[in-house]
């Protein structure tokens, strides 16, 4: 414990030379590692207003992950992904799967998994199997249209409290779902409605208002 | 256990800001340290799911409504208002926070510098005094 102790105190000696959200980084690093996952989103989203790249909208949507607000992570991952793309790993990616998880956007939370390579390391290399193990059967297996209407009903609500990027994630998650029954219940619907979703999408980015 | 991923998440950060500061001198672009912590904190706390996958079914129309007052009407509107709120605050007070705290540094260095230049006035005030009593003794010269 003393080791770890001292460890961390270099670390924090060093990164003190470091400018402002550097050293707001650090603090949510101490925060999340503690569990203290509301102390460490407050750091991490002082980190992302200080700092130039974007690059901190990345662990404030896993830190959202952890506090379970997995449709805010979504909106968070998708800032992450416009403002800072260079950022983007395979340990950001398993967060992000886990966000689409936690949202039953389970085809989403597949292909993101599919995508997690070595560089994550054998645990969590070994998490991204397991998942996609458990979650095989539930996405190969032919939607009900009531599980379908469900994905509708999310993105109509999404629709309406403005959330663009949700919206679009559920209707993608439909579409999917569509494309596995023989009679591609609703299908166009879902991409009548992905498409007013990504112009919504195109629209926030321009005026700097994506949500 | 907890000391162990302690161990852990400090070594690899230790080792992620070595290698930053070695990178950076030899003119490459690793991250700063602080980034480096929070990647090694997210890996080393990135569990599995808590819950096994259940496809959801849409529910009879009240039950509909509920959930959709839940999810993003009335209820879901003002609890994510609430944590918006309380976040935006926070937010506003760990930042103010630092700023106190680095003006308060600041002005700590401008008042020492401030008592380290009065210290040199007052030793080379004192060497020359000292100087001017040598010479006026006829001293002056090594």
């Amino acid at each position: 414990m003393r080791r770890a102790a001292l460890l961390l105190a270099l670390v924090s000696f060093a990164a003190r030379a470091e400018p402002g959200a550097d050293a707001h980084m650090l603090d949510g690093a101490r925060y999340f590692q503690a569990g203290r996952y509301t102390e460490a989103l407050v750091e991490f989203r002082v980190a992302a207003r200080l700092a130039a790249d974007g690059g901190a909208s990345w662990y404030v949507a896993a830190t959202l992950v952890k506090l379970k607000r997995p449709e805010e992570a979504l909106e968070e991952f998708a800032r992450a992904e416009s403002t800072a793309p260079a950022d983007r790993d395979g340990l950001f990616d398993y967060y992000h799967a886990l966000a689409c998880y936690d949202a039953r956007l389970y085809l989403c939370a597949d292909q993101l998994l599919a995508a997690v390579g070595a560089e994550v390391g054998p645990r969590i290399g070994a998490q991204a199997r397991k998942v996609r193990a458990d979650l095989a059967p539930v996405i190969s297996a032919v939607p009900a249209p009531a599980t379908i209407d469900w994905y509708h009903a999310r993105a109509q609500a999404a629709f309406k409290a403005g959330s663009m990027v949700l919206a679009g994630a559920y209707l993608r998650e439909a579409v999917s779902l569509a494309d596995l029954r023989p009679d591609g219940y609703r299908r166009g619907d879902a991409l009548a409605g992905l498409a007013r979703a990504r112009a919504g999408v195109a629209q926030a980015a321009r005026t700097g208002t994506a949500r | 256990m907890n000391t162990k991923i302690a161990m852990m998440v400090t070594t690899a950060a230790l080792a992620s800001l070595l290698v930053s500061r070695s990178a950076a001198g030899a003119g490459g672009a690793a991250p700063p340290p602080g980034k480096a912590a929070a990647h090694a904190a997210l890996s080393a706390a990135a569990d599995l799911p808590a819950t096994p996958p259940r496809l959801p079914v849409q529910a009879s129309s009240e039950a509909r409504a509920a959930l959709t007052n839940k999810a993003f009407g009335k209820n879901g509107a003002a609890t994510r208002q609430a944590h918006e709120q309380a976040e935006q605050h926070a937010v506003d007070g760990a930042a103010g926070a630092r700023a106190d705290a680095a003006n308060r540094a600041a002005q700590a260095a401008a008042a020492a510098a401030a008592r380290s230049a009065n210290a040199d006035d007052h030793a080379a005030a004192g060497q020359a005094r000292a100087t001017a009593a040598k010479i006026s003794h006829g001293g002056g010269r090594p």
